[in-house]
């Protein structure tokens, strides 16, 4: 049990794919064989993929009533055994709030795709945003913690797919894979390996499912099935699964362990990049997902105009690169936060930071232009001292 | 209970949370005799289950894999569970409000799947839990505190509604009928596809006290009045019929 | 005396006392104890057994699956 290397189902090689297909992809890399969906643009098609490539390896695929049901579904997939996905976009994912908080509380492994558009409410349909940063983290009632990762281009959307499934499987909690309309309907090579690495539950027979001596650690999962005769509820559960509603220490130890089992190993999770950091530049770009490739053309230009610009790029968004952000800011005169929402995780990184940081939004529906970026630092510039 | 089927149990747990006289209990003894008669391993058996007083007759008194939901929401867990492991014998054991209310759309769709599982919907026609709410299977007329001067929308038929969606076992049986209840679980567990069981289950606490009685029995002997069989109910008027519950299978394909 | 056709046990500890059991009786073998209990009722007993048919309709019909009729080997 553990992590493995195992054989990927798709020859390796070189393929030219969308994103929502090099995310199916990824899925069926790490193992999934369990998908329950509904339609939604823009990311259909990642569920249209999962069910050409479930052909080829005995994946069960349902397509639910509601995303509701899907995100249900799973959950009981999961309990059952699977390796379990669904994908959508900010309607679908609303709906599936009460039960994100449900496999949260039940410490239920499995990956929702989030190919983010242009919200609120149903919004921009076919065309890209960030809307969904904090909904996913604060979305559903009561303290809890999940894993969202961001990637930013196809080959990044196929890796982070399988870290998806290993890191739900190693700490037993909802993964998302935080992605936007950009990525989702880019399309670009990815390279597929011969050897995936994947992590297997740890089953551990008798062994409480709720409760590990280990300070915030994460217990063995068994499945149904197995004559382990499981009590899974979503009340406040002891260390079998028995409710005690009424019992304040029990409620207090399980919320504890389900909010440290993330925050006590965010350096395991947490997962960033940087470019133009090492000459301490005087202005700091942070960016994620589709918008990063935007930063990153932007500083490039900026550099070569003899301004000092860095980016840092999330590839995690929760639990938040709070270390990095916080180390990469130190020396930098100016941090800029470019994003496709009205300053989602601008104030994320304000509350980390002592100092103004500044926001730069887009709520449009188009990915943003490097030009905007541009023309933002040089005004900075010639207006800061 | 008789001895030998205490092993169905965890008895730990026992005596239920249920009030005084609630026919779930009845409901819950029947469900495991069924289950004994046919000789079923519990160990290969999950039962699903959503919010409120029906849900809690398998979570967490059966010694069995147990998975207790959202509101709602078991049919859908349920589906995904069987889907994934067909040869675990799925039961969703849950309320009216559950099933039938905010669930009904996980009802029908189920139905239209003809998905094997069993449905067992104990409906008690109101939220107990809650503090006695008017429910979609409230009759006409009924108070509850909701509708204190009366229930004026109609109740769905729940029987006709997965009949109409698809299910292929669908049956009524109220909780005094304990050995064609007994009978018709049975059948409903056999059944391939979907089976739904509406199991009308008084409650003496919030239903009763105020409309009927608050006694258990008389509850009971109410509904025996109230109930009459699909046969008999085939030779009467609709004007006859109008107070009336019909008990039977209806879908037996 | 004819012989007796069951046992009857009751499991206080499960008992409610909501009665079905004592109504739904055709040959009244179950009553009440004089005395209320710590729960605030009077707990079910078994008062004439001897009139038990083994029908097993109080066992059953009891919501805390807390009686169980044994049928007496002939």
């Amino acid at each position: 049990m553990g992590y493995r290397k195992i054989r990927g189902v798709t020859p390796p090689g070189q393929y030219f794919l969308q994103g929502d297909e090099a995310c199916a992809e990824g899925a069926v890399a790490a193992g999934c064989r369990f998908f329950a969906g509904y339609p939604i643009t823009p990311a259909s098609e990642v569920m249209e993929h999962i069910v050409r490539r479930f052909k080829d390896c005995d994946g069960v695929f349902v397509q639910m009533e509601d995303e509701i049901g899907s995100i249900a579904a799973m959950i009981g997939a999961s309990w059952a055994g699977a390796k379990p996905m669904t994908s959508t976009s900010g309607p679908g994912l609303s709906l599936m709030m009460e039960n994100i908080g449900y496999a949260a509380m039940t410490e239920t492994p499995l990956v929702i795709v989030d190919i983010q558009r242009a919200g609120p409410s149903t919004g921009q349909a076919t065309r890209p945003g960030s809307g969904d940063m904090l909904q996913v983290k604060y979305g559903s009632h009561g303290d809890y913690e999940i894993i969202a990762l961001s990637p930013w281009s196809v080959q990044e959307i196929y890796d982070m797919t399988i870290r998806a499934f290993n890191l739900a499987e190693r700490f037993r909690v909802p993964v998302f894979v935080l992605s936007d309309e950009g990525v989702g309907h880019l399309r670009e090579n990815v390279t597929v390996e011969q050897e995936v690495t994947v992590f297997e539950r740890d089953k551990a027979p008798g062994q409480p499912p709720f409760h590990t001596d280990e300070p915030g650690g994460v217990p063995p999962m068994p499945c149904f099935g197995d004559g382990e005769k499981l009590l899974v509820t979503g009340s406040t559960h002891d260390p079998f699964g028995y409710r005690k509603t009424q019992v304040s220490e029990v409620h207090e130890r399980l919320v504890s362990r389900l909010v440290g089992k993330i925050r006590n190993r965010a350096d395991e999770i947490v997962d960033t990049d940087s470019y133009f950091l090492d000459d301490g530049p005087d202005v700091l770009l942070v960016a994620y997902g589709i918008t990063a490739r935007a930063a990153l053309s932007a500083a490039k230009v900026l550099r070569d105009e003899g301004q000092k610009v860095g980016l840092l790029r999330l590839r995690t968004i929760w639990p938040f690169p709070e270390r990095v952000v916080v180390e990469s800011a130190q020396k930098c005169k100016e941090v800029v936060v470019p994003e496709l929402n009205q300053g989602q995780i601008c104030r994320e990184i304000e509350r980390l930071l002592d100092r103004d940081v500044i926001s730069l939004p887009q709520t449009n529906g188009e990915t943003m232009k490097p030009t905007k970026i541009i023309e933002f630092v040089r005004e900075r510039a010639v207006t800061q001292p | 209970m008789s001895k030998h089927l205490y092993k169905y149990l965890r008895t730990e747990v026992f005596p239920t949370p249920f009030c005084s006289g609630c026919g779930h209990g009845i409901l819950m003894g029947a469900i495991l005799r069924a289950i004994d008669e046919l000789g079923y391993d519990m160990d290969g058996m999950l039962f699903v289950s959503g919010i409120g007083c029906g849900a809690w007759i398998p979570s967490p008194h059966f010694a069995a894999d147990t998975l207790h939901v959202t509101h709602g929401r078991p049919v859908a867990f349920a589906t995904g569970a069987k889907l994934f492991k067909p040869s675990l014998k799925v039961v969703v054991i849950s309320g009216d409000g559950d099933i039938a209310s905010i669930g009904g759309n996980h009802l029908i769709h189920a139905a239209r799947r003809d998905i094997d599982l069993t449905i067992i919907c104990a409906n008690n026609g109101i939220y107990g839990m809650t503090g006695g709410q008017v429910a979609a299977s409230t009759p006409l007329g009924m108070r509850t505190s909701t509708t204190p001067d009366g229930n004026r929308e109609r109740p769905f038929d729940l029987c006709k509604l997965v009949e109409a969606a698809g299910g292929t076992y669908v049956s009524r049986y109220s909780v005094h009928q304990v050995k064609p209840l007994i009978r018709s679980i049975q059948r409903g567990l056999e059944h391939t596809g979907l089976s739904f069981i509406e199991v009308l289950s008084p409650c003496p606490t919030q239903f009763g006290r105020r409309n009927v009685s608050g006694t258990a029995f008389e509850m009971l002997q109410t509904l025996k009045e109230d109930c009459v069989s699909r046969q008999k109910a085939e030779t009467m008027g609709s004007e006859e019929l109008k107070y009336k519950i019909v008990t039977g299978e209806f879908v037996t394909s | 005396m004819r012989s007796l056709v069951a046992h009857i046990e009751i499991n206080q500890a499960w008992c409610k006392g909501c009665q079905i059991c004592v109504e739904i009786c055709s040959r009244g073998v179950l009553g009440y104890a004089t005395d209320v209990s710590d729960k605030g009722f009077r707990p079910i007993i078994v008062e004439k057994i001897e009139d038990c048919t083994g029908c097993i309709m109080c066992e059953l019909m009891c919501p805390d699956l807390a009686i169980t009729v044994e049928k007496v080997e002939k």
